[in-house]
């Protein structure tokens, strides 16, 4: 009891791990005077996934959605708190939104390829972005391995149109997208609720493969998921952070009532 | 199985409605039909090159319709060079830049409203602005400007269309990968959004090559010999040529018309089937 106290704590300092890569500190979101986050404070460890759990509508995504800066685009948004990414605040007067995007990946809920080639998907971010030429075609075919995408594709596939691949190959493409931007974090919006369960359980292979090199925040509706694959978890509930920890304590011996009931599948 | 109820009375009416639709739609294609048939016709055997590469005359057997042709490819040429970058760039800036709030609504419903005013007054505005305040004169120029000013609302708006129809979702991917939002829109939106935007430019287009009403408001010529050599010159276009020629009493400069109705269409269809190619290759290019 005393330990699972402890890991409710959300200071760094109290866990095992070393500096989060990314602190939310005291996070207020709100949409048009709505609430959406409310006072949110949790740590992202590195090399560790991360998932944030939650009923509909409790903002999970607005949440995630708010560590790469992408509710800027969402009109009558307003945010309150801190976010630090290795010791910057992401909503600092002087931090490029632009900057801050190009730094941490995301993965959406639906696959979102451009309707372009294989190859100018994954080249296209990294060109805009000032990558040399000469080593596009390793760079494109490093992000596909790291993606484990590129088997099915590098028969001559890597100029045939994005969109004429499955559904579970157009995640891992947006997946290749975004590591070929070799970001520290990716983020991930549910990114397996579209897909069949045999595309879901090769993306779930691949996130233990890439959490070797890279931080993974995943929102999840799925609690099965949230226990296979994360090392923590965050359970979030009308805008508050409930409970958070590792995962196997909050899936077995949850600290809150809510966290119980909502993992053992009583509502949500 | 057993329960049949009004089921033949709905299956007779879906196919009355079914039949009626048919009905209507073979009525138009058949009065096109009808209305071509006649103009071809009547004119057809008057298109020939000396028909094209002849100035106006008195004479019917040595009229041609250089000066309104070379007018027509003149005037659509710069009214397309001025409204199409005008025309695009208002509608993305409307969509992807300003903030979605009642200015920007103000200004949508006013440019809709634009749409709908009938030529004439774009004529008159085009005299006091383009001929006398801006000293253009009755050039090609000043009527590019006119035309462009007539067929921008239909440019902005079915631009805008087709802006809002690319999902935003491939805009979130484009920004989550540290794009600005031009290179979003240069690479991602526009893209997208061309074949819809060009069939925005071929209808656009297509009005101002048949409006005759602006054009004789500020006094494009109707008797011209010459084909205009720059911007700055006078000059006619086909549909005033034609209206001309129309309204003369003798029976033969109304078959001189069809003619000229003939070389109009043509041009059009021409315009149209290069917009429709390039936006084929758009379109095989998003797939």
């Amino acid at each position: 009891m005393n330990q699972s106290a402890a890991r409710q704590n959300i200071s760094p300092k109290e866990s095992a791990e070393g500096d989060p890569i990314l602190q939310a500190s005291n996070v207020y979101i709100s949409y048009s005077g709505k609430p959406a986050v409310v006072g949110v404070t949790l740590p992202i460890y590195k090399n560790r996934i991360t998932s944030i759990i939650g009923p509909s509508g409790c903002g999970k995504s607005t949440l995630l959605r708010s560590f790469n800066r992408m509710n800027d685009f969402i009109h009558g948004v307003s945010m309150e708190g801190k976010i630090l990414y290795l010791g910057v605040d992401l909503y600092a007067a002087d931090v490029d939104p632009v900057a801050v995007r190009r730094n941490i990946g995301m993965v959406f809920q639906k696959p979102n390829p451009f309707p372009k080639s294989i190859f100018q998907n994954i080249a296209w971010g990294p060109a805009i972005n000032g990558y040399k030429k000469d080593d596009m075609n390793r760079l494109v075919e490093d992000s596909l391995k790291k993606a484990a995408l590129w088997d099915e594709i590098k028969d001559g596939r890597l100029t045939d149109s994005a969109l004429a691949l499955s559904g579970g190959q157009q995640q891992r493409l947006c997946i290749a997208r975004a590591l070929a931007m070799e970001p520290q974090l990716i983020l991930m919006d549910e990114p397996c609720s579209s897909l069949d369960p045999v595309s879901t359980s090769r993306i779930e292979d691949l996130l233990f493969e890439l959490k070797k090199r890279y931080t993974i925040v995943i929102v999840t509706h799925n609690m099965q998921q949230a226990a296979r694959v994360s090392d923590y978890t965050a359970f979030l509930e009308n805008g508050k952070l409930i409970e958070f920890g590792e995962t196997s304590q909050v899936f077995t011996r949850p600290v809150n009532k809510r966290t119980e009931e909502y993992v053992t599948g009583r509502f949500g | 199985m057993n329960e049949v109820g009004n089921l033949p009375r709905r299956r007779l009416k879906a196919k009355l409605f079914h039949l009626f639709c048919a009905f209507v739609t073979f009525m138009g294609v058949a009065f096109l039909v009808i209305l071509l048939f006649h103009i071809w016709k009547e004119g057809h055997h008057w298109v020939d090159w000396q028909f094209l590469n002849s100035f106006p005359s008195r004479f019917v057997e040595k009229a041609g319709i250089k000066s309104a042709l070379w007018g027509t490819i003149w005037l659509v040429g710069l009214t397309a060079a001025i409204s199409i970058p005008v025309g695009v760039a208002a509608a993305i800036y409307m969509e992807e830049y300003a903030s979605k709030g009642k200015l920007n609504t103000f200004i949508e419903i006013n440019i809709q409203n634009l749409a709908g005013v009938p030529s004439i007054v774009y004529g008159i505005l085009g005299l006091a602005i383009f001929v006398r305040w801006f000293n253009l004169e009755r050039s090609v120029l000043a009527g590019s400007l006119t035309m462009s000013l007539l067929i921008l609302p239909i440019i902005i708006i079915a631009s805008r269309e087709s802006i809002r129809a690319v999902p935003s979702s491939i805009r979130q991917g484009s920004f989550a990968l540290g794009a600005t939002r031009w290179q979003t829109v240069r690479a991602h939106v526009l893209p997208a959004a061309l074949p819809g935007i060009l069939t925005g430019l071929i209808l656009a287009l297509s009005r101002a090559i048949g409006e005759t009403a602006p054009l004789v408001m500020i006094g494009a010529l109707a008797y011209v010999a010459f084909v205009p050599e720059g911007p700055m010159d006078s000059f006619t276009a086909l549909p005033i040529q034609i209206f001309n020629w129309a309204s003369r009493p003798q029976e033969k400069f109304h078959q001189l018309a069809a003619g000229g109705i003939l070389v109009l269409l043509a041009v059009l269809l021409m315009m149209n089937a290069i917009a429709i190619i390039i936006r084929q290759r758009a379109e095989r290019k998003m797939k």
